[in-house]
């Protein structure tokens, strides 16, 4: 079982491309509709419980997926599982990209490569904002998130936390 | 072995903090771990941050470890993948075991609610930021700024995938680069 799990994870780190929820349809599509292993409520449930807590949805989703199916062990494997293909495919592509760095067309590459990365981490603050500015309240601490972020020296960390107080006591 | 014990365990630390203080998706690691790499430790400039963004949007897998191995090798080899990735995962065992114990009881869960509530847009926001200094660090011209709506576009209207964003955007800087006008070349020192 625990082979299982780990060779079913490295199967999920080679074609989980574009993060972990653009791969939660082939994982629901393994473990629910394949193997059996979950029902689809118990799925949703899986991935509530992922997107909540903090860290890595993907590994959080491994390491409950592993303990589920084969204890502690179960979550190691599955967690090795899903980096070791990410661990093999990206060194070699880092290589490449230092050797052909000051290749003209690299570089020419890279020029327009800098707008659209720009524009990966916009999007996303986008597409996040769409679902959670739902009211004044969330609208103002975005702001003040902001402003805090731009003009003090605070480590994004602090202002994390320090809005989740916030909301403790909102 | 070059590698000093010291780098292999501020690689630890930093991504042990990202995993604890990472809600919504590998992308919201980006404000922290950009902080982190460029301004602390100053292990990347600008450009190499954009470089690392775009070499981990083109391989598969989940974007943390992505991030935890890029760094990791460039800062320290193979035991900074290895110092990195332990990292990143060691907290995601405890805390979704501890998270299971508080739903199946029952209780706690108005208390988590609430914490989300202060967490979520001020998540948005450090990632807007970072979008933003990015951008103004990066993007110098009328045909910078035109690549990034257009991209932008295409990814919050038509939900494109980052990958073909990744490649329209090389494509358009060759193209800019072969057709465009001498004087409108920049070369990414």
């Amino acid at each position: 079982m625990i082979i299982k799990t780990f060779l079913l994870f490295v199967y999920i780190g080679i074609f989980c491309f574009g993060g972990f929820y653009a791969s939660l349809p082939l994982i629901r599509h393994e473990f629910v509709d394949k193997l059996g292993f979950f029902t689809v409520n118990q799925f949703a449930d899986i991935i509530a419980v992922t997107g909540m807590a903090p860290g890595a949805a993907g590994i959080n989703a491994a390491t409950y997926i592993g303990y589920n199916l084969a204890g502690i062990l179960g979550s190691l494997a599955a967690v090795v599982g899903i980096a070791l293909p990410t661990v093999i495919l990206l060194l070699p592509l880092m290589g490449l990209v230092v050797k052909y760095r000051e290749n003209p067309v690299v570089k020419a590459a890279f020029c327009g490569l800098a707008p659209a990365v720009v524009a990966l981490v916009v999007g996303t603050a986008v597409t996040l904002g769409k679902d959670t500015l739902v009211d004044i309240k969330s609208a103002i601490i975005a702001v003040i998130a902001l402003l805090l972020m731009r003009y003090t020296k605070l480590h994004p960390l602090y202002i994390i936390f320090g809005f989740g107080l916030v909301g403790l006591v909102l | 072995m070059a590698y000093g014990i010291k780098t292999m365990s501020s690689l630890f630390f930093i991504f042990l903090k990202l995993a604890i203080s990472t809600f919504g998706g590998g992308m919201a690691m980006v404000p922290v771990l950009k902080c982190e790499a460029v301004e602390n430790h100053k292990w990347l400039c600008e450009e190499e941050f954009i470089e690392m963004m775009v070499v981990t949007q083109s391989a598969p897998g989940v974007i943390a470890i992505k991030f935890a191995v890029y760094l990791g090798y460039r800062v320290a080899g193979l035991g900074g993948v290895f110092s990195a990735l332990l990292g990143l995962s060691m907290p995601s065992v405890f805390i979704m075991i501890l998270l299971a114990a508080l739903i199946s009881s029952g209780q706690g869960m108005e208390t988590v609610d609430k914490f989300f509530f202060g967490v979520r847009p001020t998540v948005v926001a450090l990632i807007l930021g970072v979008g933003l200094n990015m951008g103004r660090n990066s993007m110098k011209s009328f045909f910078d700024f035109a690549l990034f709506l257009f991209c932008l576009v295409l990814l919050v209207f038509f939900a494109c995938h980052p990958l073909l964003v990744i490649l329209i955007g090389a494509l358009a800087g060759i193209a800019r680069n072969k057709l465009g006008p001498k004087s409108e070349k920049e070369v990414i020192p």
